[in-house]
């Protein structure tokens, strides 16, 4: 059976597709897809209570040692760039909601509609890192990389701590760039599935009967759209902003 | 189709929660600007991001009408990392409350 059809609309086409497609998709110790499914959805959930204890122990790290070092902590995270994380969280957000549209076409069989939202999830998640990429060049400038350039006079003499508070901003920086950096990995790994995904949709491999990795990379998707939800107040917003 | 399909939001619904949920957003950054204490900047932030979440795991996950094992899961994930949190939190916490002690 050709994918294309293009005698066909999306709508016929789901209609149809619920027979030898689905069949060919049923795997061999399932009773039907439904349950093949399910398997499905509480395998990635499991995965992604995994990645929840993964980052759960950084946040943990910055919790403890914000109130151990409360004002280099609030000092350090006052100079990250809250707009551009601002923003991006809305853009995240944005993501999230095409992919959700992108599954509830699947559920649909609405290929053509899938595989546009697919587009549209991959397309910002590339819009975030490029924003990231922006920052991370802005902290450059801004000597805020440990390790690498980083200036401990600018924070005795422009942020007035004491020299030996310096070190506690360095491991501030050194959590916020390890934190953003795992999560900006996640973000493009989130990208590759999506345009995979995308492409197989495109071919006509899902159906109204089978969407399975539409639904199991969507939920991948808003867990890493979770993270940084969380990750905006815990690095960005620690301490008082003024205009 | 599957039957849980019929029971989901309709688009409309799935931008009304991101309305809300930029809502959030806005609000949380322009709590950092509010001049008070960090306790109320650190847990307000925390607190509107779990808000956040939760819309995002309810509704763009599909938990609210999703299975059993699902919300299990959650709970189970929910239940272990307030346990890695808190019982690093009260190791750090107590540290100096027994001085002059080996290992404290």
């Amino acid at each position: 059976m050709s994918p294309d059809n293009a005698l066909l609309t999306d709508e016929e086409l789901g209609s149809l597709e619920h027979t030898a497609l689905a069949r060919h998709r049923l795997e061999e110790q399932y009773e039907n897809l439904e349950q093949q499914h399910q398997a499905a959805t509480l395998g990635i959930w499991v995965f992604l209570a995994t990645e929840v204890m993964f980052f759960g122990a950084l946040f943990v790290a910055v919790f403890v040692n914000r109130s151990l070092y409360p004002e280099e902590f609030e000092r350090a995270s006052s100079r990250l760039n809250w707009v551009i994380g601002g923003v991006n969280t809305l853009v995240l957000l944005l993501s999230s909601l095409m992919i959700v549209l992108a599954v509830h076409y699947a559920q649909r069989g609405i290929r053509k509609r899938v595989v546009v939202f697919l587009g549209l999830t991959a397309l910002l998640g590339l819009c975030f890192l490029c924003l990231k990429g922006v920052e991370y060049y802005g902290d450059y400038v801004e000597n805020l990389i440990p390790g690498w350039r980083f200036k401990a006079e600018e924070w005795v003499s422009r942020e007035g701590l004491r020299p030996d508070q310096v070190p506690h901003v360095k491991l501030f920086l050194f959590l916020y760039w390890v934190m953003t950096s795992l999560h900006a990995l996640h973000v493009t790994i989130g990208i590759c599935v999506v345009l995979i995904v995308m492409i197989l949709a495109r071919r006509g491999r899902f159906s109204a009967e089978y969407y399975t990795p539409v639904d199991v990379t969507a939920l991948y998707w808003h867990f890493v759209d979770v993270v940084w939800i969380f990750l905006l107040p815990t690095l960005y917003l620690l301490g008082t902003h003024q205009w | 189709m599957n039957d849980l399909t019929e029971r989901l939001l309709s688009p409309i619904g799935y931008v009304t929660v991101l309305v809300i949920l930029m809502a959030l957003t806005v609000l949380t950054v322009a709590l950092s600007f509010v001049s008070s204490s960090a306790a109320v900047h650190v847990l307000g932030g925390q607190l509107i991001a779990a808000a956040k979440a939760s819309l995002v795991v309810l509704f763009f996950m599909h938990v609210l009408r999703g299975s059993a094992q699902t919300r299990a899961v959650i709970v189970v994930t929910i239940f272990w990392f307030c346990l890695l949190m808190g019982l690093t939190l009260a190791d750090y916490f107590t540290r100096g409350m027994i001085p002059n002690l080996p290992g404290h």
